[in-house]
């Protein structure tokens, strides 16, 4: 049997998707939190100077490393059949959907970079007002049936509950699945779903939120004393 | 051996930006293929048509004349990868490991972009500074003890040395001589193999003769890029 370690730091951050992902399909997994002060020595032993590393250990005992979230992500959707087909197209369409959440995570990244919190707190005004709403709107209009892609769970909809956790811990009843839930139906029913379920579990059991917290009155993620 | 009963089209505007790499490896690989160009100006009209509002978009079309549309540049780049036969060869976890590099690049690429919308000349150009003094090195340090061999993935060309050689191109639009692919010549000897190859075949070709269309230009004395003479506003 096939086996991973999740090497991450001690937080959600880029490793949460992983996590979740391996812990939903009931993989045998383990996380390897990486401590700050560990970082340093270990930073030039991974592919591109970072984490998340996922470490695949066959059942013959070879093992392989894999970079970068997006890819690990991909690729452990696919292996662990979390995918709409096994088509080089319907894959791609997962990852379109995927894709389109990731590039809303990193505008919500640029609305913490401002240097006072006055600045942030303009910028994430406006991510809960416009941005988010927006991107929601598109996500919505794709659904195509219980499910992004009909009736079974592809690693689109578990995104989609990971983000629907992230904006919960951002704005807590601000997040706009809540304040808009009448505009996404289709979004809200899915993350509902999966709440109820294995992702919930997760979520409840397994879910790693560590040193990294959101100060809301900062409007910025820091690591907690 | 790529499907002739397939063609492609690649939506976007007439400037080479996020749809620069998916044009290459069509082209690349000889798939049919031809450019619908948006006008900037009909923008509105058109964003949303597309699934998640954005450009680049690609539509296959099947010689019965059907027609498919696929979004979001990484989805697209990875999904010609291996009907292109632009992968490496080793199934799902040799196009996850192409997948890493490319991601790991745009990742660089997005550093670069966030410069661009900086509103004053000063702070492009301090932004720049930094990005060719620092932060690409870094980035082209890890991926030069990456390479195998002639290529990324030894002996054959792939989506991630096609990608390189996109990124190797933004550079040389933006830096020119300063492009750090150059200044770092000694240092990253496997990756500037690789532009090289890549340069004297088809790619290179691709990149001289229908990469740029003229209307997007970087103006250096600004460090910006201009559309048509207009600032871009970042979006």
């Amino acid at each position: 049997m096939t086996t991973y370690e999740l090497h991450y730091f001690n937080a959600a951050g880029r490793g949460d998707m992983s996590r979740l992902l391996l812990d939903f399909a009931g993989a045998s997994y383990k996380n390897v939190l990486v401590q700050n002060a560990d970082w340093g020595t270990k930073k030039d032993t991974t592919p591109f100077g970072k984490v998340p590393v996922l470490v695949i250990k066959e059942a013959d005992g070879s093992t392989k490393e894999l970079a970068e979230s997006a890819a690990i992500e991909a690729y452990l959707a696919e292996v662990l059949g979390l995918v709409p087909g096994s088509s080089p197209f319907e894959r791609a369409e997962a990852l379109s959907v995927v894709s389109a959440f990731l590039d809303l995570e990193d505008k919500l990244r640029t609305a913490s970079t401002g240097t006072t919190s006055e600045e942030r707190k303009t910028a994430h005004e406006k991510a809960l007002a416009e941005t988010i709403p927006m991107y929601l709107k598109y996500q919505e209009r794709f659904v195509r049936g219980s499910y992004y892609f009909g009736d079974k769970v592809t690693y689109a909809d578990l995104k989609l509950y990971q983000i629907a956790l992230k904006l919960e811990e951002m704005y807590g009843d601000s997040s706009p699945l809540k304040t808009k839930a009448a505009d996404f139906p289709k979004l809200t029913k899915i993350v509902e779903t999966l709440a109820a379920g294995k992702a919930g579990d997760y979520t409840k059991n397994h879910r790693i939120i560590g040193v990294l917290k959101w100060f809301k009155d900062e409007w910025k993620w820091g690591f907690a004393a | 051996m790529v499907s002739l009963s397939l063609s492609y089209e690649v939506h976007y505007f007439e400037s080479a930006g996020r749809a620069d790499l998916p044009r290459m490896m069509l082209d690349v690989a000889g798939a049919p293929y031809k450019n619908v160009f948006i006008d900037f100006a009909k923008w509105s009209e058109v964003k949303d048509t597309m699934a998640f509002g954005k450009v680049p978009k690609l539509v296959v079309s099947e010689s019965d004349g059907s027609r498919k549309e696929l979004f979001e540049t990484n989805a697209i780049v990875n999904y010609l990868a291996e009907v292109l036969g632009l992968a490496p060869d080793g199934g799902a976890f040799a196009r996850a490991k192409a997948a890493s590099i490319t991601s790991n690049l745009c990742d660089l690429e997005d550093k670069l972009r966030r410069t661009y919308g900086l509103p004053s000349v000063e702070e492009r150009h301090k932004a720049h500074e930094k990005h060719i003094a620092e932060t690409i090195p870094t980035y082209l340090k890890y991926h030069e003890r990456l390479v195998e061999g002639d290529f990324y993935f030894g002996d054959k060309v792939t989506v991630a040395d096609l990608k390189l050689h996109q990124m190797y191109c933004l550079f040389d639009d933006m830096y020119a001589a300063r492009n750090p692919f150059k200044t770092h010549a000694a240092e990253f000897t496997n990756l500037n193999r690789i532009i090289a190859t890549l340069a004297a075949g088809p790619a290179g070709e691709y990149a001289r003769n229908r990469r740029d269309f003229g209307r997007l230009k970087w103006v250096a004395e600004r460090w910006e890029w201009v559309f048509d003479g207009r600032s871009l506003d970042e979006s």
